[in-house]
Formats: C-alpha cells, sequence, structure tokens
C-alpha cells in the first residue's frame, strides 16, 4: 500500500472515532472556557494508539492525519454553531500567544480555517504547517519528521506564515 | 498576490528575517525599485514578525503538560464552584422535593380515597346484609310460629275457650271461667314443651335455661279482642275476657282480618309495657301475631296469638350487635325516633338529667335519638333544652322512611360524631341504624396520614438543610477568617482590593506566617488561570531583599485563586505619605533606591510589574527600619489581563491613573520594562510633591508643586537638580526619552544617595518617635474605610 492510500484510509477509519472524541470535549465546554486542540489531539493519539498500536508509522504521522481531522470537525462545529447564533458578521480573532484557538469561539476557528485556505493557494506547505501546528498542536521538530524537511527550513517557514497571519489577522 | 509572488516574497523573507533591522531596510529598498509589491509584503510580514514573539517554538514542547495541568485546574475550579458557590444544587435539591412531596401528596390521596371508598362500601353492604338477615329471621320465626298456631290441638283448646265467652257476659264470671278452664292449663303444658328454633349465631352456646318460667310466652285473643288465653293464667293482674285497648284491637284486628302474620319489633322501653299485653318488666320484645284458624275451617280464624320469648330478643341482639368495629352501635329505632334496643352508653345517658328524663312512660325513660349539641360522652355538658335537640341524621332519615348513609361525619345520640347508614324496614315497621364513631371507621386512615406526613419532612428537612446552607455559605462567603486555603489556614483579614482580599494567613504545618491574597472567583475567567500560574511561577523565582517573595499559589477547596506570599509588617508608601506628606529628601531617596533594587532585579528576569504605585510599596519596621518591599509582582499583570477580557472594553487598562505610562492606553499589554520606569518616575515626584504629577510635567511645572519648604530651599542643590533631571526622564510620555533600563536609574540614585544619606540612626529614631502613632494612625484610617 502506498504512503497515500493507508493515509487515506487511516483517515477515513480515524475520523469517527476523533470526531466522537472532540464531540464529547465540545459538548463538555462552556462558551468560556478555551481547550487547546493540542489537548485534544494528544489525548485522541493516546487513546487511538493504544487501540491499534501498528496502524500508525509514527506519532507524528498521526498527528499530522489528526491535524486535518481536527480542523474539520472544528470548522464543521463552528459553521454550525454560527448558523445557528447568528448571522456571519465578522469578529476579530484573538491570536493568542498559546498556540490555541478557543474551540467555542466559532469565528476564531472559521476565520483561522479561511487564512489557511487562503495561505493555500499562495503556498501548500506552509498551509500544512499552519493546519498541524494549529489544530494539530505538533512541534516543530513533529511537522519536519511528518514533511520530511529539516527543522531548519520548517522553523523559516513557521516565522514567515506566523508574520503572514499576523499581517492578515491584525493588518 | 499570487503563489509565485508570495514565492519570490518568501525567498526575500528568509533572506532578510535574520538580518538587522538597518540591512532589512537597506535590501527592501533597493528591492523596492525591482518589484514593489513583493517589497511592501515583505516588509509587513517583517514589521509583524519583529514586533513581538507571539507565537514561541521553545513553548511548543512544555505546552501539553502546561495546558492539561491547566484544564485540570479549570475542571478543578468548575467542580467546586458547583458544589460550593452553585445554586444548581440547591436547584435541584427544591425540586426534587417538590417532586417527592408530590408523588408522596398524589399516592396518600389515592390511598385515602381507595381505603374510605372501600370502608363506605363495605358499610353500605353491611348495612343492607343486617337488613336482609334481620328479614330472614323474622320470616324464620313466623314460620315456627304459624306452624303452632296450625296444630290441632291447641286449634282445638282455643275453640273451646272461645266458645266459653259466647255464653258467659259478666266479666269477673268470664275471667274465673277463663282462668279456670282446663283448657287454659292444657295450653300452658304445650306451650311449655314447644321449644323455638335456635337461630343464635352461636348455635354451640348453651341456652340459658328458664326452668322456672316457661320459655315460650304467649296471649290469645278472640274475634271480640277478649284475652282468652296467656301464659300467665295464674297471675291474677291478668284479666281474661277484657277487650284490648284500640293499639291492641288494630294489630289483633289486622291478623284477623287478613289472616297474615305480623311482627312487631321491639318498641322503646316504655312503650313497650302497655296495658295491651300482659304485663311483664322493663324489657322490649320481639312478637309475632299469628292468626289461629278454627278447627273445621282453615280459613276462618277464630282468633290472634301472639308469642314471644327472652331467647328471641337475645338472637335479634346478636344479629344487630354482629358489628365490625368494636365501638359501633347498631340499634332498631321507630319512627318516633324512640331507640328500641340496646346501644352503647345508654346507662351513662340514663343518669345524664336530659336524653330521657321528659319521655317517661309508664316510669320508663325511652332514649330518643336526638343530638345533644355536645360530647357526653366527654363529660361535656348539653346547653339546650332536651325538648328542643335535633334528631339525629340517621333519626330523620328514618322518620322519613328512607334508606341512607353518611360518610362524613354527624352527630348521634351521645353527641359524638359518627358516620353511619340507615335502612327502613317496611316489613316490620321499624328501622335500623349502625353508626361508627368517625374516629374508628377512618382510624386507619390516621397512620397513612401521619406516615406520610413524616416520610414528607426528610425531604423538606434535607431541602431546609440546604438552603440555610447555602445561605449561611452565601453570607458568609466574605467571610473566609479560619478557613483552610491550600496549606494555610487565613487568620484575621488585613486588606481589600478590587480584585481580592488579602487575609494573614498560617502555614498549617510549618506554622509560617503568611499573606493570602485571595482573588475573588467573580474576577477571574477559568480560561486565563493558566497565564496566572505562568506569571506567578515567574514571579516566585524572584527573590530580592525589597519584593515580597512569593510562597505559593493555587486553587482552594473553595474555588478561590490564592496566592500566598511573605507577610510585611508595615505600612505602605502611601498610608506613610498621608501621614506625614513632607518625608526628607533623604529619606524618599532611601525608598527609592530600593524599590529601582527590585525593579532590577525582576527586569532581569524579564519580569515588568507594570503596577508600580504608592500602594504597592510596603515600608517595614523590622527586620530592618525602612525596609522596602515592592508587592504584586506579577499579579498585575495577569490578573489585569483577565480582567479587561472579561469586563468592558473601558475598563481595558488596569492600574492606579496617573502611575500608567501612556503608551499602556494602545497596547494594554505591554511587557516593555519602560512602563515601569514611567511608574517609578512618577512615584519619585509623589513622593517630593505628595501630590500625582500631570502627564508630562515640566520641571517648573514639577518645582512648583513642591510645596515643602525645607526640600524647596534644597532644590539647587547638585543632588537635587541631578534627581529632578532623573525623575522627569523616566516619566516621560515617550519610551524612548526614559532612560534604556532600570539599571542606569539605580547607579544614578546610588550617586545621589551618597549625597543624601539616611543613616541607621535617623531611621530607627523616625520609627521610634513616629512608629505607635502610625500604626495607631493606620488602624483607624483602615477601620474608617472598612466602615464605609
Amino acid at each position: 500500500m502506498t504512503e497515500s492510500r493507508r493515509a487515506e484510509d487511516l483517515t477515513t477509519t480515524t475520523y469517527e472515532q476523533m470526531k466522537r472524541l472532540a464531540a464529547s470535549y465540545l459538548q463538555l465546554e462552556s462558551s468560556t472556557v478555551t481547550l487547546s486542540p493540542t489537548v485534544l489531539v494528544h489525548e485522541a493519539y493516546l487513546k487511538l494508539s493504544r487501540q491499534d498500536e501498528d496502524r500508525y508509522q509514527s506519532r507524528g504521522h498521526f498527528l499530522a492525519l489528526a491535524a486535518t481531522m481536527m480542523r474539520r470537525i472544528l470548522v464543521d462545529h463552528a459553521r454550525s454553531r454560527k448558523r445557528i447564533k447568528r448571522g456571519g458578521e465578522y469578529v476579530r480573532v484573538v491570536f493568542d500567544e498559546e498556540l490555541k484557538i478557543s474551540l467555542s469561539n466559532e469565528e476564531d476557528v472559521l476565520a483561522i480555517d479561511e487564512l489557511i485556505e487562503e495561505l493555500h493557494k499562495l503556498d501548500e506547505r506552509q498551509a500544512k504547517i499552519v493546519e498541524m501546528r494549529f489544530f494539530g498542536g505538533m512541534t516543530v521538530p513533529e511537522v519536519a519528521e511528518v514533511l520530511g524537511l529539516s527543522t531548519r527550513t520548517i522553523e523559516n517557514e513557521w516565522r514567515m506564515c506566523r508574520a503572514w497571519l499576523r499581517k492578515r489577522l491584525e493588518g | 498576490m499570487d503563489s509565485k509572488k508570495y514565492a519570490e516574497a518568501k525567498k526575500v523573507f528568509f533572506d532578510l528575517v535574520d538580518q538587522s533591522p538597518e540591512e532589512q531596510v537597506r535590501k527592501l529598498q533597493m528591492l523596492e525599485l525591482e518589484d514593489k509589491s513583493v517589497a511592501d509584503e515583505v516588509s509587513l510580514l517583517l514589521a509583524n514578525h519583529s514586533s513581538r514573539t507571539i507565537i514561541g517554538n521553545r513553548e511548543s514542547t512544555e505546552h501539553a503538560s502546561t495546558s492539561t495541568r491547566g484544564t485540570y485546574t479549570v475542571n478543578w475550579m468548575r467542580f467546586n464552584r458547583f458544589l460550593y458557590g452553585g445554586w444548581l444544587p440547591l436547584c435541584i435539591a427544591i425540586s426534587a422535593t417538590f417532586i417527592l412531596l408530590g408523588i408522596g401528596w398524589y399516592l396518600h390521596k389515592r390511598l385515602y380515597e381507595r381505603v374510605r371508598a372501600d370502608y363506605e362500601r363495605a358499610a353500605t353492604v353491611v348495612a343492607d346484609q343486617k337488613v336482609r338477615r334481620v328479614l330472614q329471621w323474622t320470616r324464620w320465626h313466623e314460620q315456627q310460629v304459624l306452624s303452632w298456631a296450625a296444630r290441632d290441638d291447641i286449634q282445638e283448646l282455643v275453640a273451646r275457650l272461645d266458645a266459653l265467652t259466647q255464653g258467659i257476659t259478666d266479666p269477673a264470671e268470664l275471667d274465673h271461667a277463663l282462668r279456670g278452664a282446663d283448657e287454659q292449663r292444657k295450653l300452658a303444658v304445650i306451650f311449655n314443651q314447644l321449644t323455638p328454633p335456635n337461630l343464635s349465631l352461636n348455635p354451640e352456646a348453651e341456652i340459658p335455661t328458664q326452668r322456672s318460667a316457661p320459655r315460650m310466652k304467649y296471649a290469645i285473643w278472640n274475634r271480640s279482642f277478649q284475652l282468652i288465653a296467656d301464659w300467665q293464667f295464674q297471675n291474677t293482674a291478668v284479666r281474661f275476657g277484657e277487650p284490648a285497648s284500640s293499639n291492641g284491637k288494630i294489630t289483633v284486628s289486622r291478623v284477623l282480618d287478613t289472616n297474615s302474620t305480623h311482627v312487631e319489633m321491639p318498641k322503646p322501653a316504655g312503650e313497650t309495657v302497655s296495658k295491651d299485653y300482659p304485663i311483664e318488666t322493663n324489657l322490649s320484645y320481639v312478637m309475632f301475631f299469628v292468626p289461629i284458624f278454627s278447627p273445621g275451617d282453615n280459613s276462618r280464624a277464630i282468633g290472634a296469638m301472639m308469642i314471644r320469648s327472652d331467647s328471641l330478643l337475645e338472637e335479634l341482639r346478636e344479629i344487630l350487635e354482629d358489628v365490625i368495629f368494636s365501638e359501633s352501635n347498631c340499634y332498631l329505632i321507630t319512627k318516633e325516633g324512640g331507640i328500641a334496643t340496646r346501644v352503647r352508653d345508654s346507662d351513662l345517658l340514663s343518669s345524664i338529667p336530659g336524653p330521657s328524663s321528659n319521655n317517661l312512660s309508664r316510669g320508663v325513660p325511652v332514649l330518643y335519638a336526638r343530638d345533644p349539641g355536645a360530647n357526653l360522652l366527654k363529660g361535656e355538658t348539653p346547653t339546650t333544652d332536651p325538648t328542643t335537640w335535633p334528631a339525629t341524621l340517621s333519626a330523620m332519615g328514618i322518620a322519613n322512611q328512607k334508606d341512607g348513609q353518611n360518610f362524613t361525619g354527624y352527630q348521634d345520640y351521645r353527641g359524638v360524631t359518627v358516620v353511619g347508614a340507615w335502612r327502613w324496614i317496611e316489613k316490620a315497621n321499624v328501622g335500623i341504624v349502625m353508626e361508627v364513631p368517625l374516629e374508628r371507621a377512618y382510624g386507619n386512615l390516621d397512620y397513612i396520614d401521619r406516615a406520610f406526613r413524616i416520610m414528607s419532612t426528610i425531604p423538606l428537612t434535607a431541602a431546609l438543610g440546604l438552603i440555610a446552607f447555602s445561605l449561611i455559605r452565601y453570607f458568609r462567603a466574605y467571610d473566609l477568617t479560619n478557613r483552610t486555603v491550600g496549606a494555610y489556614r487565613l487568620r484575621e483579614k488585613i486588606g481589600e482590593g478590587g480584585l481580592g482580599i488579602v487575609y494573614k494567613g498560617e502555614h498549617q504545618i510549618l506554622g509560617r506566617k503568611a499573606a493570602i491574597k485571595l482573588i475573588k472567583p467573580s474576577a477571574i475567567s477559568t480560561g486565563t488561570i493558566r497565564r496566572f500560574e505562568r506569571e506567578v511561577r515567574l514571579a516566585s523565582l524572584l527573590n530580592h531583599q525589597n519584593a515580597v517573595s512569593i510562597y505559593d499559589f493555587g486553587v482552594s477547596r473553595d474555588g478561590l485563586l490564592y496566592c500566598a506570599m511573605e507577610l510585611v509588617d508595615g505600612v505602605t508608601l502611601s498610608q506613610l505619605l498621608s501621614y506625614d506628606p513632607n518625608i526628607p529628601i533623604e529619606r524618599a531617596m532611601h525608598f527609592l533606591y530600593q524599590v529601582s533594587s527590585a525593579l532590577q532585579e525582576a527586569h532581569s528576569l524579564q519580569l515588568v510589574h507594570r503596577d508600580i504605585k504608592p500602594q504597592n510599596i510596603m515600608i517595614c519596621r523590622t527586620p530592618a527600619s525602612d525596609l522596602v518591599k515592592v508587592v504584586d509582582f506579577g499579579l498585575a499583570k495577569s490578573i489585569g489581563e483577565t480582567i479587561s477580557r472579561d469586563v468592558t472594553a473601558t475598563r481595558a487598562v488596569m492600574g492606579t491613573p496617573g502611575f500608567i505610562a501612556p503608551e499602556r492606553l494602545e497596547s494594554p499589554w505591554s511587557a516593555d520594562p519602560k512602563i515601569d520606569l514611567f511608574s517609578f518616575g512618577v512615584l519619585g515626584m509623589y513622593m517630593l510633591t505628595a501630590k500625582v504629577p500631570p502627564l508630562g510635567v515640566s520641571r517648573e511645572g514639577l518645582i512648583d508643586m513642591i510645596q515643602c519648604p525645607v526640600l524647596k530651599n534644597r532644590l539647587p542643590s547638585l543632588p537635587m537638580v541631578t534627581l529632578m533631571e532623573l525623575l522627569l526622564s523616566c516619566a516621560s510620555p515617550l519610551p524612548e526619552r526614559r532612560p534604556d533600563s532600570i539599571r542606569a536609574v539605580r547607579e544614578t540614585l546610588g550617586t545621589i544617595c551618597q549625597e543624601l544619606r539616611w543613616n541607621g540612626e535617623d531611621r530607627d529614631a523616625w520609627w521610634a518617635e513616629h512608629g505607635d502613632s502610625l500604626k495607631e494612625w493606620t488602624s483607624r484610617g483602615r477601620t474608617d474605610i472598612a466602615s464605609k
């Protein structure tokens, strides 16, 4: 099985489990509390890797998958909530220095998602990095491992997309 | 901007990011000539990148553990708030109580209704059955008596006695003839041999043998209503041949005319004994009247026979008194309301003048079923005249010859509240009444009632307890004395601020004294506890004699965020200045120098105080006189931030007006050490002038503000000039005009202090002179504040 096939397969099977896990968290959290996706993803990793140990090549690999899933889950969640709550006025995102998005703040999630989408058109790799960092809570070495690039490269890329995000969010 | 341009920008960005700002500017200017859009993009990116580090790589690795801890703390706090602070458990308890009470009430109501309905049905059925049994019993005896009347020998003897009356007209002669007739004696012999059937409910029981008197008592009248035979024929009080009274004639003629039987149910004692029937005693009787036919012609009645016996009455009583409840009454009653059979407490009633005294008939009292209006059983005395008493409900029913029942309660002949059913027996011309005291009938319901009442008190008590508990908690929420917070037990309150309360506390194990700052739960949003935690951890690294050290930090059981700090025995600078506004310049220098030392240490740890003000500067007497302690390192930032995020934007900037650096108005959470420098400069001026100087105060303005004449005279001196310059530069509204770092400030202050020395002797002398009055002054001030 090729790498991409394998990843796709894993994505579909794990997605539902992740979604359940996330849903339980999202339900638990009241609107005043923020929870880092990192915690969520790490917890998911602990649970899922215990279930079928050999299916994931590495922790990094899993986290990369999880990041994509988390993004989908959170965005879906945010969209549904936003639809229910009100129309779409634009709210400025609080760019948190602790690398976390307030899960309950649907605007945050949606804004980041939009920006990643935009960045994807400009630079695929950077979009991927942002996704992994934000929604997957991965460290720079972990991202480097998954993308098969040096830590130095990722750091540089990260610095740039960070600046870009800041520019877009605050500028 | 497309991906191609972006890639270009990326390349440039990578080139420039690690270079010095000057180099960046230079290269960007070059690039601008080639491609302006890329150059603009990169410059923006670089600007955003360098302005402040918002997402640091170093944090990523320890992130998971911190955030987990934070989540834990958040959950713990939320749990505590739920348990102790929230109204939710109270609401749950109250609603649970109401649900339980509702269920209880419903069950109780259903049970009550069911038991009541069952009782009522049973009582009605029993009443109907009683009527049937009485009628059945009557029919049985009628048949028996009829069979006797049909006996040839009796018919023959009666015919002969009747014949005797035909010839004799003189009453005395007739009486004598009938009394002495042989037939009379023979009849007595026959009736003595006749035994009535034993219809007792208890057939095993031995019927009392009455050898002395004949068991069956009889009397026979002929068609002219003359008494021709009687069981007491030897008793001269019995007059043979005498016609019956009008009442007797009616009964006898009915029997004779219709050839049918007649039952005379017992009458109230007084009415029974009349001259119609042979005199006996005060007993009431059941009497059966049957026709006696002529021996030859079975269609022609020649006389009427009356039969009665003690045992018959016994049997009737047995039937009536066979009741469900021991206290119940079942009796026969006449249309007129006279009670005809034995009833409870009749002795008691006859002893009371009232119920029966006015109804004498032949000297025998008759008991009428009338409501005395008072419970005679309880010894109450009726207030009204017995003749005006109304008939009881049952007596009225019987008077109307109607069946009926009442289960809500009415007064019986004793004034006792009873429930009962009554039936009119047309055939016997008598009513039958069954009554049970209300208390007895529904007595079992009382137990059900009581059980439910006791059971419902349990949830009620629990709910009341919870309410009381919550209220006590609610009112005690702000008095935390003697409560335990972390490892510390709180003693007295020593201060209160906008964010929280400061208590004097003691470590429970070590016994170490500490100041415990409690932050009100309402002042923090749970999401930023993590930040608070990190700040406090950083602040706890600060170990300097002029800074209050932090011992401990955490969340208490009550969900209060607390911070245990070194307990400082002293007064705040603001208190000291309000006590003595004109402190010597040397002393002010001594204070300022110590503050700068603390700030220097803090800034070297990247810790910015951000809220330097007189209230945060403590002056101690011990361990050394005039030792300065700067308090609240780290707390101002994290809590202030929290507050502003939670509360409205207008309150975004925390701090004391006048002491806040102007740039903080633009970026409230700037962590630039220069904001401390500004506050420090203002603090220095405040000490000299006892006033908060306006923003951007000029040198002249500052001199104008100095009130103290001693100080004014010394202004031209060199150290004073240097000091003024230093303070003015520190308090400059523009950050770039301020000294580069606190280190430089401290050095300058150090040299000034060389000139303006505040010796140990001066300190001790001041404290010796003012220490006690200052203490008194501050304590009074505090109580004044507290009383407001």
